[in-house]
């Protein structure tokens, strides 16, 4: 539910009406964007007593969120939502480029690649720890060690670091080591897990489930917020189509409407949606085209080595590359890199 | 205006600390090189310019300044050579707690798994010093300190007396708190700070204190009570300080070092020894006697099985008095006379 307070009112009101939500245990939004006459109520608003909350004289009118969604919708809150993170803003004018191998393979591998992606321009590193693999006989990932490893690679680059988080019981470990938590599309609505990444005093960027709904998605969103995290990015990862020449499909739609839909910054990972090599490049540019906030690109200094997703992972040189051609696209579409 | 010329005052009198500071360094350093590069510990040292200081400025906060000068000591040390000091870890335990108490922030600490290993890295010269606890007031004695003693080469150079309290720590305001973590044990000792100040948070356990300071850097809206050292160390603001419902305990530590890292006799010294007696009708009084005849008070017996022999015991005791003086050496040949076995683990300079 929102609150629309007249334009008159004064802060002492203000204030009042703020005390008067929190008497009935619920919060009011505390990310309040220029709009100051519009105030989101968090928690069930069915114990608030809405009748006397109107008579309150700051109080112009209540005006009930219709959505399943509320707290990820754009009624809620109609400024962007921009995440910071060790001085990184996502979702705001600049373009963020997270970049790095799939998965964390050894400390040589993972800095080098560190290092490639730094001096091409990216913000963030990424890199996985714990690896959801469809076979249980492929390299599941390094877990903690090669957590420390990312944390090394941070203390070498001065790069903001994400990383896969699979299993609610690694929450707090990965992000003692990590910036910022990704919740991948295996585990979209993996609900509990959701909860505790709500938890955490982090960023968590949440892929798309590969066969889900845009509603299901922002309800994903919902559950991660409604605990208390506001600061979730979007990431739209490709779905599952008829085709078999790709992987997957890049739905360039989800950008604009996920968007209009929720103030979440909305990333997109090009690696995972084509998983070729070939379409990684054509696919960032149409996805930063398109209005993303960020890209979560697969680089890997020797791919064929590589032992996770090798095939779709981009060479340093073709990451240089993808980024002078995004410095020509950004202004165009208002953004800076 | 009244202000800014207090304020510029304060900037000359820290040029001319900073200055004196950079001088004190470097005559240390020289000590360093006349001493050879042995061990730097002097305790006794410390405590006489410590007590001296104290005399000659009594209006000053003994507290306050004494923490002043233990960092301007450790400095010193450190200038003189960087100190390796083993503690029972994990990073923040009371041991560390203590032994950054002792040492200041300065040296390197090497953290180690369990009191043996602790021994064990002094005696090896892996360490200069090792901090292992010897006393808790609510749980006494530990047995696992005693037994190293009589096994180890390494002696007591000094001891420290830390009191454990809590805090509540976190990054947001105490009104923003929603979730308190900590041990089960703390958290009880809070019970009652926590229930009239946070009468809304939810309690919950961690596996220690500096757990706890761990996972409220990680959760939002959450806290830890710890102790104000694990919180520094954690990065996290003191929202509360001393929140514990009674006074906590206080636990005693010894630092240990090897031979060549003995103090120096301060005036105001204790001296640490075990012995063991015959199984036999008066022997403990004829021990006892020994410290009787020559004056010598004893702070603290403690006995406990020998290892070795069935039905024998071994008696740990600590008085006051400095090996190498003449009473204390007179009193010790004697006392090898009833005793079968005399062991002196080392003289250092009383802590209050």
């Amino acid at each position: 539910m929102i609150i629309k307070l007249k334009a008159s009112a004064s802060k002492e009101a203000i204030q009042q009406v703020i005390d008067f939500v929190r008497a009935h245990g619920l919060d009011v939004d505390a990310s309040l964007g220029k709009e100051v006459t519009l105030v989101g109520v968090i928690g069930d608003t069915r114990q608030l007593p809405k009748q006397a909350l109107e008579f309150l004289p700051a109080v112009e009118k209540l005006i009930p969120i219709l959505k399943d969604y509320k707290l990820a919708s754009r009624e809620f809150h109609p400024e962007n939502t921009v995440v910071k993170v060790n001085g990184l803003k996502i979702g705001g004018e600049q373009l963020v480029i997270m970049a790095g191998p799939c998965a964390i393979e050894g400390e040589e591998q993972l800095l080098e690649a560190a290092h490639a992606v730094k001096e091409a321009g990216a913000h963030v590193l990424r890199a996985s720890a714990f690896k959801p693999r469809t076979s249980p006989y492929d390299f599941q990932g390094m877990g903690e060690e090669g957590l420390k490893l990312l944390r090394k690679a941070k203390q070498a680059t001065g790069l903001v670091t994400e990383t896969e988080v699979l299993d609610v019981r690694d929450v707090e470990l990965v992000a003692k080591y990590v910036d910022i938590l990704r919740v991948g599309a295996r585990n979209m609505q993996n609900f509990d897990l959701l909860r505790e990444v709500g938890k955490i005093d982090k960023p968590v960027i949440l892929k798309n489930g590969i066969s889900s709904t845009l509603k299901e998605f922002l309800l994903a969103a919902e559950y991660i917020m409604a605990e208390g995290n506001r600061n979730v990015i979007l990431c739209s990862r490709g779905i599952r189509t008829f085709e078999t020449l790709t992987r997957f499909t890049l739905d360039v739609n989800t950008i604009p409407l996920l968007h209009k839909e929720s103030h979440l910054p909305v990333i997109v990972d090009p690696s995972h949606a084509a998983g070729i090599r070939e379409l990684v490049q054509p696919m960032s540019r149409a996805a930063v085209a398109a209005g993303a906030d960020g890209l979560l690109v697969e680089v890997h200094s020797h791919p064929e080595k590589a032992l996770c997703d090798g095939k779709q992972a981009l060479l340093p040189s073709d990451f240089r590359q993808l980024m002078s051609d995004l410095r020509k696209i950004a202004p165009i579409v208002g953004r800076t890199m | 205006m009244q202000l800014e010329v207090e304020r510029r005052k304060i900037d000359a009198i820290d040029e001319k600390i900073a200055a004196l500071v950079s001088e004190r360094l470097q005559a240390a350093k020289r000590i360093g090189v006349l001493k050879g590069g042995n061990a730097v510990l002097v305790p006794g040292r410390e405590h006489a310019i410590l007590d001296a200081l104290a005399s000659s400025h009594p209006t000053l906060p003994r507290k306050a300044f004494e923490g002043v000068f233990h960092e301007l000591f450790a400095a010193s040390r450190a200038a003189q050579k960087p100190l390796q000091v083993a503690v029972l870890g994990p990073a923040t335990s009371y041991s560390h707690q203590a032994a950054a108490k002792r040492f200041g922030s300065l040296p390197e600490f090497a953290f180690q798994s369990s009191i043996p290993e602790v021994f064990l890295a002094v005696e090896k010269g892996l360490a200069d010093y090792g901090v292992v606890p010897i006393e808790n007031s609510s749980d006494g004695a530990v047995n696992a300190t005693f037994n190293m003693f009589l096994k180890s080469h390494a002696g007591i150079v000094a001891e420290i007396n830390l009191d454990i309290d809590h805090c509540l720590a976190g990054k947001v305001p105490l009104s923003a708190v929603k979730k308190v973590f900590s041990h089960p044990q703390a958290l009880a000792q809070c019970a009652h700070w926590l229930a009239s100040r946070l009468p809304h948070a939810e309690l919950l356990e961690a596996a220690s204190t500096s757990d706890a300071a761990e996972k409220a850097l990680v959760y939002h809206s959450s806290a830890a009570v710890c102790s104000e050292f694990a919180a520094r160390h954690a990065g996290l603001d003191v929202l509360a300080s001393s929140i514990a419902d009674e006074a906590l305990n206080r636990t005693r530590f010894l630092v240990i070092g090897n031979i060549e890292a003995r103090p120096l006799p301060g005036g105001r010294d204790k001296t640490s020894l075990i012995f063991s007696v015959p199984h036999k009708p008066g022997a403990l009084v004829e021990a006892l006697k020994v410290f009787q005849a020559h004056g010598l008070n004893i702070t603290k017996i403690w006995s406990r099985p020998t290892l070795i022999q069935k039905d024998a015991y071994e008696f740990f005791v600590d008085f006051q008095g400095f090996v190498g003086d003449k009473k204390v050496e007179q009193a010790l040949d004697e006392l090898r006379v009833p005793c079968g076995f005399v062991k002196v683990l080392g003289s250092f300079p009383e802590e209050d």
